[in-house]
């Protein structure tokens, strides 16, 4: 359902690219750091090797969570967007590869500094406003639905998880637990300045992060995500400008 | 638009090619086998005053043949060393025969599983003890999640003055047994995080009110106690005698999965297990545990009966008179294997001459 949304919506975006290409500009994205936070609702994930991983702690609802931070992996997460001017407002999309890392907040033994790792595709739409459209830096609010999707694994190449004396591959169970697909809502605050733009977004589920619902596994209960997301312009509204002083001359 | 897809192509082809660089510098390795030996039963033959006829059913399980029974060559692998006593008196043994032997079909089960949360004293065990606690977890799932729909079981844990039970000689954590092979899968989880435990081993106090439980609540014929322990009892209780009594006069056998202590009581956990008619698994050689999850997947034919296992019959020749009725032969067989891997397994036995 929501996919035929987007479809429409982009639909719109090329309907009005006919009449408005002047309005368009399309640049690259990078999203360097993104703090991550994937709830579960029991204390212990269990893996098809009867082994189990620690993703909470008893009593102690502050720690039920596990925490991801920027890791080198998001100097990749980069992507192309496209923007649509109806100043002040702007429709936006954008096409990311991201990769997303998760810490266990839990601190036993076995399981220091093991990370949950997946990388994905995403596809976030975006509507927003300029609160001051004629400055040089241009304040922003922006609102947005994110689509997850063609999520992949790496952790056999990339990533150091690996509970010691247990070479099951669980970073790939964790990820076969996962939903295919994975629609956000965000909200975000941002600046323009001159072709850069500079955003901060928080961005959680909407749909369950589950493919199954287990009655003595831990199950996802939520995704929260904010991240630093830039925005280089390498064509578009800034060249049209040009172009349409000439017309008018 | 064409630098976006150019540096977009870039990066996904960085990672395609260190995928496929680091893929090609990984080595074939050949994990070293892992062995999960232990005794079935041990039976009295004959005997006269200077020489002992006893037989033991042993298992070894082997990762090298899908945890199944080793199919090394079993009869020029095992041996009982001799040795002296304190009085002079010289002990010798020679292996007369082995052969593989079925044990009795004994059907579905209900099994109480008991963990011991005391304290693992031993320096080299507490080093140890987050993957001997990690490997006692994935072994216990493991035999839960294999238990054929008609076995039901339950799970316990042991220990007095312990962060998890505070003031508990046995915590059951549940009513009763049940064939919900998933049931305790956060429970198992719970207690590899704290490393160390801090608390006595009300072993025969647990035991007996383990063996009341089981009594009143399995709904099998076929009962049986798993007491996973660190070989220790710092506790009171009932006697040893009265407990193996109550567990024969009830047909409950109690079987040992055990470690060693050097201030544990060792015998009295053999004499447990061999006079009840449980098996005894001595976790000896992996300090990790890592032989548990191997146990594991035999762990359900193993209490259900028909299992294969290897039967040997053994000569015990000594230099003086001293066997006699009431002598306690408690020894170990060990397996004798090619040592590149420095396993060295034990099999420990109780016998005593009637």
């Amino acid at each position: 359902m929501i996919k035929r949304q987007y479809l429409i919506i982009l639909l719109v975006v090329f309907l009005f690219n006919e009449g408005y290409a002047q309005k368009f500009d399309v640049g690259l994205t990078l999203n360097p750091s993104t703090f991550n936070r994937l709830g579960f609702d029991k204390p212990a994930i269990i893996f098809s090797d009867y082994s189990s991983a620690d993703v909470g702690i008893y009593g102690f609802s502050i720690y039920d969570f596990s925490y991801g931070y920027p890791t080198l992996y998001g100097l990749l997460n980069s992507g192309i967007y496209l923007r649509y001017h109806a100043k002040p407002f702007y429709l936006k999309t954008e096409l990311n590869y991201q990769t997303k890392a998760f810490r266990f907040s839990c601190k036993s033994y076995q399981f220091v500094k093991q990370f949950f790792y997946y990388s994905c595709i995403e596809v976030p739409l975006i509507a927003g406003i300029q609160f001051n459209p004629q400055h040089v830096i241009k304040y922003k609010l922006q609102v947005g639905v994110n689509t997850e999707i063609g999520k992949f694994d790496h952790a056999s190449i990339l990533s150091p998880f690996n509970i010691r004396g247990n070479h099951h591959d669980i970073n790939h169970e964790f990820l076969d637990r996962m939903s295919t697909v994975v629609y956000y809502y965000h909200l975000g605050i941002g600046f323009d300045y001159y072709g850069m733009s500079v955003d901060l977004r928080a961005e959680k589920n909407i749909n369950n992060l589950n493919k199954e619902l287990s009655d003595y596994n831990a199950n996802f209960t939520d995704a929260l995500m904010i991240r630093l997301a830039l925005g280089f312009r390498i064509s578009g509204h800034h060249l049209n400008k040009k172009t349409q002083q000439l017309n008018k001359e | 638009m064409k630098y976006s897809a150019v540096i977009t192509n870039f990066t996904l082809t960085t990672i395609v090619i260190l995928s496929l660089l680091l893929n090609c510098c990984k080595k074939a390795e050949v994990p070293a086998p892992i062995l999960a030996p232990g005794t079935i039963s041990a039976e009295y033959i004959s005997h006269t005053p200077t020489e002992l006829k006893f037989k033991v059913r042993f298992f070894v399980l082997d990762s090298r043949n899908n945890n199944d029974l080793t199919e090394m060559d079993i009869a020029n692998s095992i041996y009982i060393d001799s040795f002296t006593d304190d009085f002079g008196t010289q002990f010798s043994y020679t292996l007369n025969s082995v052969k593989k032997v079925t044990t009795p079909l004994l059907g579905k089960a209900s099994t109480a599983v008991m963990w011991d949360l005391s304290e693992i004293e031993e320096d080299k065990y507490n080093w140890f003890g987050p993957q001997y606690m990690q490997n006692q977890e994935i072994a216990c799932r493991k035999f839960f999640k294999l238990s054929p729909p008609e076995n039901e079981f339950v799970f316990a844990a042991y220990s007095t003055n312990n962060y998890y039970i505070p003031n508990d000689t046995i915590n059951i954590f549940s009513n009763g047994f049940t064939n919900n092979t998933s049931f305790y899968d956060q429970r198992l989880a719970q207690f590899r995080n704290n490393t160390i435990y801090y608390g006595l081993t009300p072993v025969r106090q647990a035991l007996d009110t383990m063996l009341d439980f089981t009594i009143s609540k399995a709904k099998n014929a076929n009962k049986q106690i798993i007491a996973f322990t660190h070989s220790e009892d710092n506790m009171g209780g009932p006697y040893w005698n009265s407990i193996i009594q109550k567990a024969k006069g009830n047909n409950i056998p109690i079987n040992v999965v055990m470690n060693y202590q050097s201030d544990g009581n060792f015998p009295d956990y053999i004499k447990l297990a061999c006079s009840t008619g449980g098996f005894v698994f001595y976790v000896s050689n992996y300090l990790d545990g890592r032989s548990l999850p191997v146990l594991a997947s035999g762990l359900n034919n193993i209490v259900q009966g028909n299992f294969t296992c290897f039967e040997s019959e053994w000569t015990a020749n000594v230099s003086s008179e001293v066997f006699a009725p009431g002598f306690v032969e408690a020894s170990y067989i060990e397996l004798k294997i090619n040592n590149n891997y420095n396993l060295f397994p034990y099999m420990p036995f109780y016998v005593e001459i009637p």
